[in-house]
């Protein structure tokens, strides 16, 4: 090339890609409607956020217009602010992330409006009924901790990962995965008070085998036991936990094809100081089932879930009776500087509702407890009909009585796992409401009273993210800061051979008559 | 003329041979091997890579040292799937290899090791004979020895650039091949400190080598350390872990040590030249030292057509790959389970005639006689085993993968379901397991989930439309009550619930209590029972054949009849059809024989039972196994 024809390139090329732009950025901006027809109901979103409360801080409500078009446009507005416009070709409005979180920052409270325009293939743009959905004056906690992995039945040779997001952005990291351990399954997390400063991780694998892992002000210290369901005492110095037995079987033509059944269990303490586990007959009734146990956030009870164990052998699969295992909500009394235990009472017994309790979750606040009733037994994720209930524990100290109401947010499908935030004003579940095998996380807003409003599910970056998302998300729990360890730095921990060996004492009342097969127990 | 002798010629003599060479290559992939078996996989090749069109697919390999690599080689693994293509990309790749690798020798030691480099492409053939899958790690390891060869040019221009060269190249290196970066970290170490003999470079490389995967992977990328230094090598621990994959990693660990362990073999070769003298002219050997002088002289004579010898090394080499590499029982479990889904029948039964007793194959061959409708004449004509019918008792990985079909065929869904999700987990998310788990779904109503899958299938190369064709289904009738595959399965899936743990026969049945016209339903239970001679039960399901349009007692069941009455004594009710007067006849000289000629002994009988009866119940029920009377034939032993 002469370098004349040099010359002549290097100013045509930019002269071209200038003018090419500036004919472009026009053309994506300046497609707002002029008279349209008016459509009388609301365009068919993807995810559908429609009569939503949705957090201040919450990273933008991006979604696909699954209407037919030729060209889309979305004006996004509320009191206060400059609209947000998006306009393309494709329906996929990316609502960019400045522009959004200044319209909800200055509109909390405020109604949050969405019309559509959708130009049809005769050329005229078409305006449906305009969404709103609200903008709640309470953020959510920043970062939500889950578990990606297939929905599984017993093989778990795919990678399940335990994830952060941060719910202001878009972005996910992963704070552990099986990798880091050559394969194996990553159990429940919890956390102390929505706090990352303690945390409790449990891991089990082929390789390195089961172990609980303590992060404590980041320092990671690997537990020789497996810790179940678990749930801090808010002093953070003791947490309780499930000890279980809990095969998976299967059903030859119900829709959900996974179940399980608590054979045998107990609740244990584990004391932080000490580092040692300690059992009570009163947690650990060899003649009952207990699990799921939660702390009230004044650590003065301990709610959990308990039924009547209807076999003698707890080895065998009880095919006759597994229908009938229906757990009471109960509660104890604890005073932690005495580490004394007071009398179990039924907050909702089985017998009244004709269903099985599981999941009791306390708000921060103290005033709400949040559970699941399923027809049967411990695990609500695989009961189709398992729904969720409020008892609102303010009313109890002055009826003296104990009243659950159904949520209106329930689905005809599962609904479980849920999580409530440090304000008490959000609660994050898991439901099969949309995808039936692929379990998804929402968001909710729990008003000053209880009112559960509709739930919007988490957004994602890609608006056809869970289109083909094989994966579930599942175990969410919000929390306020991030986790502070690195994946690596927790692998270290798994592989290594220092851990903290602890014995379960072994009474009339602990389960531990045969040494658990890690490996059949469901992951989510 | 001149065109062949300019072929026989040192460089043009083997460039034809290469190219011949690669062509047989080709060939034999295409012709015996066929690599649609290996994408296929069978359940028998559990890390095929699934492949997805579209940015957010190929974006998560961004995010690990070695993704760019497995995401490229994930999409060239696609074209496994076309029996052409297939042979195309391997042989690529081994041509590839062999290039590399001689141009490697020739910079490092200015030798032109012909033969040598066309060892990696031999141990690749092995790999492809013995139906295992690498190529992820073969790719790796050639991406590694790319840029091996380009240091080693870049090193030849002083110490400094090549160093910088290095530093610049392994940044690159590991982040395109993960662990396979070490490989080339391996060969530039060597040609510096051996054949540039710059020690102090070397050291420099070595440190390097180590701090790269450590800062890069674990420090920037944040993957575990393990994953760090050992992602796409061959013992990775996700490759050692499971047998399946494992299996052949000793080849793929050869092919990565062949250059570096060859490379060191001529430094010292190098560092002892009177050794090295000898063996560049191996004709003066036996001139020298004056022995043997008639074998000198036909060795010189031999060396005089010097092509003639390579030729002939040539296809011995080739020869020792195809006789060593070469699974032909392997090929034949993929074989069967291939068919099987394209239903191919007759090929199935075809194939199986390879492996015939192997447990996939007879449950292969089963359902392919069913298929035929032959199941209930023939089916003592083939070896039979009591598990192998639907699998049970066996919960092996491949189990999973080959009795989803049967299960859809039957209408348990839920079983087919639990088996799907099963392989997702085991084999990713391989388009065969995406769309029968969209299947199941759409036929259990689960229409979310089907179009996560569908989702999901449309983003494959070759599935696209199929899944594309059902989501617009799925739109304008969500119930999808005019779709004929999906109505099929909602006709036959049953409606009374049972817990399972394990496969129970029950569930058959419990599919024609739910649909009395289930043919294979009833016909697998009846096998069933007459596998495992519980004739009692097979007695009690008798009278279901009304149910169905059997023109008359189908033989094996007639022949089970009458071994039912003669132990027990008791007469089965028929519902007015009769045994016919061949199989009672044939009943009568089956006892005469085993009874009155032999005495009730059975190993002296079985020569002559086995001739005359191999294919019939009445010798299953006997000597516990069938499929004799071909194979007694066959071996000449027919009395």
């Amino acid at each position: 090339m002469s370098r004349k024809r040099r010359v002549v390139m290097f100013i045509l090329l930019p002269a071209v890609m200038v003018s090419a732009a500036l004919l472009y950025i026009p053309a994506q901006r300046k497609h707002s409607p002029e008279r349209p027809l008016r459509i009388d109901r609301t365009p068919v979103l993807r995810p559908d956020y429609s009569n939503t409360v949705i957090p201040p801080n919450i990273a933008p409500l991006n979604f696909l217009v699954d209407e037919i078009g030729s060209r889309y446009y979305v004006k996004i507005c509320s009191a206060q602010g400059k609209p947000i416009e998006v306009s393309n070709r494709t329906g996929r409005i990316l609502i960019p992330q400045n522009q959004w979180r200044r319209l909800l920052t200055e509109n909390k409270n405020q109604t949050l409006y969405f019309d559509v325009f959708v130009k049809a293939k005769d050329g005229r743009w078409c305006l449906y009924s305009t969404i709103t959905s609200k903008i709640a004056g309470e953020p959510i906690d920043r970062f939500l901790v889950y578990r990606r992995m297939h929905p599984t039945h017993t093989q778990r040779l795919g990678t399940v990962a335990l994830c952060q997001r941060d719910l202001e952005s878009f972005h996910e990291s992963v704070i552990l995965d099986n990798g880091y351990y050559k394969g194996g399954c990553l159990n429940c997390h919890s956390f102390c008070n929505g706090r990352t400063d303690k945390m409790l991780m449990g891991v089990r694998g082929p390789k390195y085998g089961t172990s609980t892992l303590l992060l404590e002000n980041g320092a990671v210290v690997k537990i020789g036991a497996k810790f179940g369901y678990t749930s801090w005492h808010p002093s953070g110095r003791l947490a309780v936990f499930s000890i279980d037995e809990l095969p998976m079987f299967f059903h030859s033509a119900r829709n959900e094809v996974r179940d399980t059944i608590d054979l045998n269990s107990a609740l244990a303490c584990f004391d932080l100081d000490s580092r040692t586990i300690k059992i009570s007959p009163k947690i650990a009734d060899k003649s009952r089932l207990e699990t799921w146990p939660a702390w009230s956030p004044d650590g003065r009870f301990l709610y959990f879930c308990s039924a009547p164990m209807l076999w003698s052998d707890p080895t065998r699969f009880p095919a006759a009776l597994y229908k009938k295992v229906k757990y009471d909500l109960v509660r104890i009394s604890y005073d932690i500087n005495n580490d004394q235990w007071g009398e179990v009472e039924t907050v909702i017994a089985a017998a009244d509702t004709g269903r099985s309790a599981a999941m009791p979750k306390v708000s921060p606040d103290g005033r709400w407890l949040l559970f699941c009733l399923c027809d049967y037994g411990y695990f609500p994720s695989w009961q189709q009909n398992s729904d969720f209930y409020i008892i609102d524990l303010q009313n109890i100290q002055q009826t003296g009585r104990y009243s659950c109401s159904r949520l209106d947010i329930n689905s005809d499908q599962a609904e479980a796992w849920h999580t409530w935030s440090s304000n008490s004003r959000w609660i994050v579940f898991t439901s099969k409401r949309d995808q039936g095998v692929f379990t998804r996380c929402y968001i909710s807003y729990v008003d000053a009273e209880g009112k559960v409003h509709n739930p919007l599910l988490l957004p994602q970056k890609d608006p056809a993210f869970y289109d083909i998302c094989l994966e579930s998300h599942n175990t969410p729990e919000l929390v306020t800061e991030p986790i502070p360890v690195a994946g690596e730095k927790l692998a270290r921990a798994v592989r290594g051979n220092s851990q903290v060996s602890v014995q379960i004492p072994i009474t009339m009342a602990t389960p531990m008559g045969r040494q658990i097969d890690e490996y059949d127990q469901p992951r989510q | 003329m001149k065109l062949v002798y300019k072929l026989s010629g040192a460089n043009g003599g083997k460039a034809a041979r290469c190219a011949l060479f690669f062509t047989v290559y080709y060939l034999f992939l295409y012709l015996v091997v066929d690599l649609r078996l290996i994408y296929h996989g069978g359940g028998l090749i559990m890390n095929f890579p699934a492949f997805f069109l579209g940015w957010g697919f190929f974006r998560q390999f961004l995010g690990f040292p070695g993704g760019i690599v497995q995401y490229l080689s994930a999409l060239l693994s696609q074209f496994f799937r076309i029996a052409w293509a297939s042979p195309l990309v391997v042989t690529a790749q081994a041509a590839l290899i062999s290039f590399v690798t001689f141009s490697i020798i020739k910079t490092a030691t200015s030798r032109r090791s012909f033969y040598a480099a066309l060892l990696p492409a031999a141990l690749l053939l092995v790999l492809y004979g013995q139906y295992t899958y690498h190529f992820v790690t073969t790719t790796a390891l050639l991406v590694a020895l790319v840029f091996g060869l380009l240091q080693m040019k870049i090193s030849s221009k002083g110490a400094t650039t090549g160093l910088a060269g290095f530093i610049l190249l392994s940044v690159f290196v590991y982040y395109v091949s993960g662990g396979a970066y070490l490989l080339f970290a391996a060969v530039s170490f060597i040609n510096e400190l051996l054949f540039k003999r710059r020690p102090l470079p070397a050291i420099l490389y070595l440190l390097l080598a180590v701090a790269v995967p450590y800062i890069e992977g674990v420090l920037i990328l944040g993957v575990s350390i393990i994953d760090a230094f050992t992602n796409l090598l061959p013992f990775h621990w996700r490759t050692l872990s499971h047998e399946v994959a494992g299996r052949m990693v000793t080849v793929v660990c050869v092919l990565y040590l062949f250059l570096p362990v060859l490379l060191l073999a001529f430094a010292i070769q190098r560092l002892m030249p009177s050794a090295s003298l000898q063996q560049q002219n191996p004709g003066n050997l036996f001139d020298k030292t004056g022995l043997l002088p008639l074998i000198g002289k036909w060795c010189r004579a031999i060396f005089a057509h010097r092509w003639l010898v390579d030729s002939l090394a040539l296809l011995a080499v080739a020869a020792a790959a195809v006789f060593f590499g070469y699974n032909s029982r392997q090929k034949t479990l993929l074989s069967v389970d291939f068919y099987a889904h394209q239903a191919d029948w007759k090929k199935v039964l075809a194939a199986g005639s390879g492996n015939p007793t192997h447990p996939y194959v007879i449950h292969a061959v089963n359902r392919a006689l069913y298929h035929t409708g032959r199941m209930t004449d023939d089916m003592f004509r083939y070896p039979q085993q009591p598990n192998a019918l639907l699998l049970t008792n066996d919960t092996s990985w491949p189990a999973y993968w080959r009795v989803f079909d049967t299960y859809l065929d039957l209408g348990l869904v839920n079983l087919a379901e639990h088996a799907l999700t099963q392989c997702l987990e085991i084999y990713g998310r391989q388009p065969v397991i995406l769309r029968r788990l969209a299947l199941v779904n759409m036929a259990k109503g689960n229409t979310g989930a089907a179009r996560v899958c569908l989702g999901a299938l449309s983003k494959t190369l070759f599935d696209a439309n199929w899944a594309a064709d059902y989501l617009e289904k799925i739109r304008i009738d969500p119930n999808l009550s005019a779709d004929a595959q999906v109505q099929q399965l909602r006709r036959l899936m049953p409606q009374q619930d049972r817990e399972f743990t394990a496969f129970d026969p029950n569930l058959l049945l419990d599919l024609l209590d739910t649909n009395r016209q289930n043919r294979m339903a009833f016909e697998y239970s009846m096998a069933f029972y007459m596998l495992t001679m519980q004739l009692d039960k097979f007695a009690d399901n008798l009278g279901r054949l009304n149910d169905f349009d059997y023109p008359q007692i189908p033989k094996l069941y007639e022949q089970a009849v009458l071994i039912h009455q003669t132990n027990t004594k008791k007469i089965i009710q028929l519902s007015g059809r009769q045994i016919s007067e061949q199989t009672r006849r044939q009943l009568n000289e089956f006892l005469y024989i085993y009874l009155t000629k032999w005495a009730a002994n059975k190993q002296s009988a079985f020569r002559e039972l086995a001739g005359s009866y191999g294919d019939t119940y009445l010798f299953y029920y006997t000597y516990g196994f069938s499929g004799m009377k071909n194979t007694v034939r066959n071996a000449g032993n027919e009395p």
